[in-house]
């Protein structure tokens, strides 16, 4: 197993504007926080070297503009992806309710081969702010009508839960590449249920 | 379900944009160099110039020197002219090797020749009549080009014998009788070299003892026309150098005459010296760039004249100056105007949204409100948005809710012009990033984008001015450009982000997060892409795409940046050119009045005693000219 060479993984993070994309990624990969408010152009991507499982991967976190549209660079870097990260504010309502657009947005542009299985985690970001406007049940409702996503809360500014969450993201990644080899047992394979009834539904519609 | 309807509102948009790729029109034919000149030409209001070109003449620096300063243009556009002038005639020469007695580098050159074997051998044939061929055949070519610049008696005291003549004279004679003389030097000149060398040294010097012939001539024109034809000689030795140095020479000329009027005979030596030490001839170039700069920036920023005090008729004027100045500012940086040319795209059959800002002013004429040719629905909302919530924390950049939205567009879309107050109570009840939702999507959905097809490419090449003053230069003559709907709307828009900027304390959205944001809607990413990209984006994108793509991104995020910081500027006509097209305007107005007694006396047969008689006192610019009227 260790024995295996690197292995790239492509991570996309997507969410409304300043829902704090920029900063988890910042926070993840180099610990920091910054106050400034700064608009993304376009899309940037950083790497970090981590461990799952003993095996050492290169994760690729690519931060994308939250603007509705620098809609022709979505396709570029949404091809290829092996995990898609949606990010809300949970202080902003609207950008929970944005996600299911990101989500099909996403199944569209990057029509992945298996669309009901393919792996997305959610993160419920600025935690420490107050006063919250979505609770962590809704939340959580909504990840088990879309096959059971994994859901975090994290705070980007204090560096909560940061960690955690994007472990999960690397090994939900590390899953996908390795769908047809079962090697990771241990690893709870939420996504690859059987029970797919309704969002079979929903990669129908998305591929006409 | 309601993710589903999500879904089928994304398939729509993916096919949309599809569409949108499919429709853009290109026209990919790239012109030559000729073509761009007297595209050029005809864009700066010289269709004089363009004209001649077309009827197969060449353009003589005379015609030149006479539109530049009938136009009141400074040496900087004078320059930009030539050079666009240069390759016209170039090419011309190379379509038609020598038709007829028209001006052609090698006629001139065997004129010259035959001229400095006359002075040796002067003696041994009374070559008056050569020199007097020689003129002739200069004054005819003149004639044919220069159309209206015959001086009265020219035409009268021209002989038509020895007109006939100067047809009969063509090249191979001269030869032999060149050779003849050489005969009578055979001792000295062995060598083709050394002929060689004499004829140059002739030519330099030769312009004197011409003259001398010329007045001891027999023919009583010769005197005459001594004056005119000292400068066309000097004109035509510098014509009779290769077209490469000829570049560098009027350009030299420039850089040194616009310092010290020094005489013509001066600046031909300079042209030499130039040509050996290329460096320094482009330190000189660049250290009068930069005093030239300095002055425009210092007009540019003190004075300028707002574009809303010119009247409809002196924009008119104006626009070629514009584009002038541009193309100057262009020709600088060695930018190519990209050919891409695309036909401004129809509207797409709805009622707001995706209807042009041209024919949105329109739609609102039956009750017009104001007279700013601005579309309402943008005035509605920015209205809006500067009373309401100007300090609403990241106003512009975050987005509204998106089903919400959706239901927005179709009300505003169906309702608009006819329920106008159900429409505004829904504006009023809009939040405010449903409001800047509205903002983006009308500005996205513009077939015709906020800046054109026709300069958007022009737009977009300004980021290569590496200087930010000329840079804040060129966009300020784009603005001016820009079709009074585009160039209002847009100002109501920059005003509108300039207050969101002003407001950064409380909604954080500084100068840069702005630039971001509003970029996009300005510069829409379909046009950006080259075709064969935009149909394949769907399918596959190289890394270079992806690269070049955000480079796109940043980059028309530095030209709003720009535009931003100017601010105001952007909407004030330098002084000079605002100066220049009041001149004109005026000018042209004498000259239609003018055109009109001149329709009368064609009726009496005096035309051409009139027409003559201005030519002469043309030193005198504010003098009327009844030439055509260029600009009609």
């Amino acid at each position: 197993m260790a024995s295996r060479k690197k292995t790239l993984l492509k991570v996309i993070i997507l969410g409304d504007s300043s829902v704090g994309k920029t900063s988890l990624m910042n926070q993840y990969v180099n610990r920091k926080f910054s106050n400034q408010y700064k608009a993304t152009i376009g899309a940037d991507f950083l790497t970090k070297e981590l461990t799952v499982d003993d095996r050492t991967v290169t994760m690729q976190i690519w931060d994308t503009a939250g603007q509705e549209r620098f809609q022709s660079l979505g396709v570029a870097f949404y091809r290829g992806a092996d995990c898609c990260v949606l990010v809300f504010d949970v202080t902003a309502p609207n950008t929970f309710k944005s996600l299911d657009s990101w989500r099909d947005e996403f199944l569209i542009q990057a029509s992945p081969r298996e669309p009901e299985n393919f792996p997305f985690v959610l993160l419920g970001n600025k935690v420490d702010l107050e006063p919250r406007a979505i609770s962590a049940k809704r939340a959580q409702q909504w990840c088990q009508s879309k096959n059971n996503i994994p859901y975090f809360e994290t705070s980007a500014k204090e560096g909560l839960n940061v960690e955690q969450a994007f472990l999960a993201i690397a090994k939900n990644a590390l899953a996908q590449q390795n769908s047809t080899v079962d090697l990771y047992n241990e690893f709870p394979d939420q996504i690859k249920l059987t029970n797919t009834q309704k969002t079979s539904n929903n990669g129908d519609s998305c591929a006409c | 379900m309601e993710s589903e309807e999500a879904l089928k509102y994304y398939l729509d948009e993916v096919k949309d944009s599809q569409n949108d790729i499919n429709n853009i029109e290109e026209d990919i034919h790239i012109p030559n160099e000729a073509e761009q000149a007297t595209d050029f030409l005809q864009n700066a209001g010289l269709t004089d110039l363009s004209n001649l070109y077309q009827e197969g003449k060449e353009i003589t620096e005379n015609v030149i020197k006479d539109s530049v300063r009938q136009r009141n243009l400074t040496e900087k556009q004078a320059q930009t002219i030539r050079s666009r002038v240069r390759t016209l005639n170039k090419t011309l020469r190379s379509r038609q090797p020598r038709r007829k007695q028209r001006q052609d580098i090698r006629d001139v050159s065997w004129n010259v020749e035959t001229s400095s074997t006359g002075t040796r051998s002067r003696s041994a044939t009374p070559d008056s009549l050569d020199s007097l061929d020689v003129l002739n055949d200069e004054l005819t070519s003149d004639e044919d080009q220069q159309l209206n610049s015959l001086n009265p008696f020219s035409l009268d005291s021209q002989q038509p014998g020895v007109k006939t003549k100067i047809k009969w004279t063509n090249s191979e004679p001269w030869q032999h009788r060149k050779y003849r003389g050489d005969r009578g030097d055979v001792a000295h000149s062995g060598s083709e070299n050394v002929i060689l060398k004499g004829y140059q040294v002739l030519t330099e010097n030769g312009t004197l003892p011409r003259s001398t012939r010329e007045r001891s001539g027999s023919d009583p024109t010769t005197e005459i026309h001594l004056q005119p034809l000292k400068n066309r000689h000097s004109a035509e030795i510098s014509r009779n150098k290769l077209t490469n140095l000829h570049t560098q020479l009027s350009r030299s000329h420039t850089s040194i005459s616009s310092k010290n009027n020094t005489s013509s005979k001066i600046y031909i030596t300079n042209t030499e010296t130039n040509e050996s030490e290329a460096v320094s001839f482009e330190g000189l170039l660049k250290e009068n760039e930069i005093e030239d700069k300095t002055s425009i920036s210092q007009k540019f920023e003190n004075e300028g004249v707002c574009i809303d005090q010119l009247t409809d008729s002196e924009y008119q004027y104006l626009k070629p100056l514009l584009y002038m100045e541009l193309v100057a500012i262009f020709d600088q940086y060695k930018i190519v105007k990209s050919y891409l040319k695309r036909k401004a795209s129809k509207n797409k059959g709805g009622n707001v949204f995706g209807v042009n800002l041209s024919t949105l002013v329109m739609r609102d004429m039956p009750r017009p409100t104001d007279n700013s040719m601005i579309p309402e629905i943008f005035q509605t909302v920015i209205k809006e948005l500067n009373v309401r919530c100007i300090q609403e924390d990241g106003i512009l950049r975050i987005a509204g809710q998106k089903q919400k939205l959706e239901t927005l567009y179709n009300e505003i879309e169906t309702k608009f012009y006819n329920n106008r107050k159900d429409v505004e109570s829904l504006l009023n009840q809009a939040t405010v990033h449903e409001l800047t939702g509205i903002l983006k999507k009308l500005l996205r959905d513009l077939p015709d984008p906020v800046f054109t097809m026709e300069l958007f490419e022009m737009f977009y090449k300004t980021s290569l001015i590496t200087n930010t003053e000329d840079k804040v230069k060129a966009l300020n003559l784009l603005v001016l450009m820009l079709p009074i709907e585009h160039r209002n709307t847009y100002r109501l828009l920059l005003e509108f982000f300039l207050n969101v900027v002003n407001n950064e304390k409380h909604n954080r959205m500084n100068l840069h997060n702005v630039a971001m944001i509003t970029a996009p809607s300005l510069f829409p990413p379909r046009l950006l892409l080259p075709k064969d990209n935009n149909k394949l984006i769907l399918k596959h994108l190289s890394k270079e795409d992806l690269t070049k793509q955000i480079k796109d991104a940043a980059v028309c995020c530095c030209i709003v940046e720009t535009m931003l910081k100017a601010g105001d500027k952007l909407w004030s006509v330098p002084d000079y050119l605002a100066e220049q097209a009041r001149e004109a305007q005026k000018s042209a107005q004498i000259r239609r009045d003018l055109s009109k007694d001149k329709d009368k006396r064609i009726r009496s047969g005096k035309t051409k005693l009139a027409r003559s008689s201005t030519q002469y006192e043309s030193g005198n610019k504010n003098l009327p000219r009844i030439k055509r009227d260029f600009f009609i």
